[in-house]
């Protein structure tokens, strides 16, 4: 029998493939069993505190779409704030698990800071785990120690070998220094966890799933691919694909992804397992440390000198107390929902979230709204992201994707919650 | 000839969704346990990798 319906309930985070005429005739309590729609909410006890540190805005790179304008300035945090902010974040100790990041600009080129947080908090006792976002030029040394303390690793790698020294040149001699391609092969060939980072622009759009098989090659099993946030170096340069295209390749890419053994993220389905309906933790447990002593929401909008700062920082540690000193008006990016009346009836609602406030202000100016781009990347791939977990469960038959991609979408309305 | 002891069968895998097809108009399944088939990577604090766990923003 064809299917011709696919439900989905973002409450029980289940899919039921049904007939077309069973699918039509289904009653609100026969779908609700089928999906296992209890009402309850189930909510975890985990409780996880993160801070992230821009651990410099210096860098290797020139990478000409950095929306932070990496190497520009130089700016290093000094290990005495980070400790001391971290002392004041950590104090009340109400969480399970400290989750701290390490950014940049190039996070390894402040190696004394990633050292003495880590070796603060293991002298505390504090149940911490460590990620950081690398360009991947790194001296084997240093890899070798964080992979010893069990680092959760970020590579930024574009694609292949041209690509990547395209869109991710060297600024400066990286003498002694393992490349991008090396650090992946020797993070993976370690057991370490790690994913990459695929920027997508004009450029590496076309053979984005040649580029995962690439990668792949190289030991990654997890790959985030996001287009180009149109900030910083991004507003001119390189261009950004567009909506329909990219989406059409993203799906080529996670149809190559499964194939080879590789899970792929992207923000339009990331949050598929949650329930907040937010797209993020910013405003939420979670603060951003500048390399000056700012305190951001966001690790895009690092310093007073980003174009929606006012939105995003929310303080800055003060040297005479030695504290954060919170600005009267703080940021509302935790208030981050969706507003718009099309998201209501938004089959991709729950997990997009509204969208990324920073991408939300960098393409419209409004932290709540996310513009036509991210939102039809959205619309386009959240449903086939449904089919092809339907395909791979055994409940919808193979199909062909250039077909199969071709759905419409049916969020439920007053008269389908209420049909008996 | 004696004959070893077969193991009792359950309703597992595809006899699962055949069963729930006879009780019910369609078949249904849990998101977590296929989307790694399918290719996807999803934040997921139940997961066993700490990439999922604690994936939160698209950097």
């Amino acid at each position: 029998m064809g299917y011709a319906w696919l439900f989905f309930s973002p409450a029980s985070k289940r899919v039921a493939a049904l007939g077309r005429r069973q699918g039509e005739e289904a009653t609100r309590d026969q779908l609700a069993a089928l999906l296992k729609i209890s009402g309850d909410t189930p909510h975890s006890a985990y409780r996880k505190k993160q801070i992230g540190f821009i651990n410099t805005t210096d860098c290797l790179l020139s990478c000409v779409y950095c929306f932070n304008n990496g190497g520009a300035t130089r700016n290093y945090l000094h290990p005495d704030i980070a400790i001391n902010v971290l002392n004041e974040f950590t104090a009340d100790g109400d969480f399970d698990q400290l989750v701290v990041k390490f950014f940049g600009g190039e996070p390894t080129l402040n190696m004394e800071l990633i050292q003495k947080v880590v070796g603060f908090l293991e002298d505390r006792g504090v149940p911490a785990s460590y990620h950081i976002v690398t360009a991947g030029y790194v001296a084997k040394r240093d890899i070798e120690w964080m992979v010893e303390k069990r680092f959760v690793f970020t590579i930024s790698l574009d694609g292949d070998h041209d690509v990547q020294r395209f869109q991710r040149p060297l600024a400066v001699a990286a003498e002694g220094l393992m490349s991008p391609e090396h650090s992946l092969a020797y993070i993976a060939g370690a057991g370490a966890s790690c994913k990459v980072r695929m920027t997508v622009t004009n450029v590496n759009v076309d053979r984005l799933p040649q580029h995962v098989a690439y990668l792949h090659n190289l030991g990654a099993e997890i790959i985030h691919i996001e287009p180009v946030t149109l900030a910083g170096r991004a507003t001119h340069g390189v261009g950004r694909p567009n909506a329909e295209y990219f989406s059409q390749k993203l799906l080529e890419a996670i149809d190559e992804g499964a194939r080879l053994g590789v899970q792929v993220i992207n923000s339009s389905y990331m949050n598929l397992l949650q329930q907040e309906g937010h797209y993020c933790s910013a405003g939420k447990d979670h603060i951003v440390v500048g390399a000056r002593g700012e305190i951001s929401l966001c690790y895009e909008v690092a310093d007073e000198c980003a174009p929606y700062a006012s939105r995003m920082l929310v303080g800055q540690y003060s040297h005479q107390t030695r504290k954060i000193e919170y600005h009267a008006t703080t940021g509302a990016c935790n208030a981050q929902h969706y507003l718009s009346p099309a998201c209501v009836t938004c089959i991709s609602a729950s997990a997009c979230g509204g969208g990324c406030p920073s991408r939300n202000l960098a393409d419209t100016g409004d932290i709540y709204n996310q513009g036509g781009y991210f939102c039809q990347i959205t619309r386009e791939v959240f449903p086939s992201v449904l089919i092809r977990i339907a395909v791979a469960a055994g409940i919808l038959p193979e199909f062909n994707h250039h077909q199969g991609d071709n759905h419409e979408t049916h969020a439920p309305t007053y008269q389908d919650t209420h049909r008996q | 000839m004696k004959r070893t002891p077969q193991p009792t069968k359950t309703h597992t895998g595809s006899k699962a969704a055949e069963h729930q097809k006879r009780q019910s108009p369609g078949i249904a399944v849990d998101i977590e346990s296929c989307v790694s088939k399918a290719g996807i990577g999803v934040k997921n604090p139940r997961s066993a990798s700490p990439v999922m766990r604690d994936l939160d923003c698209q950097n």
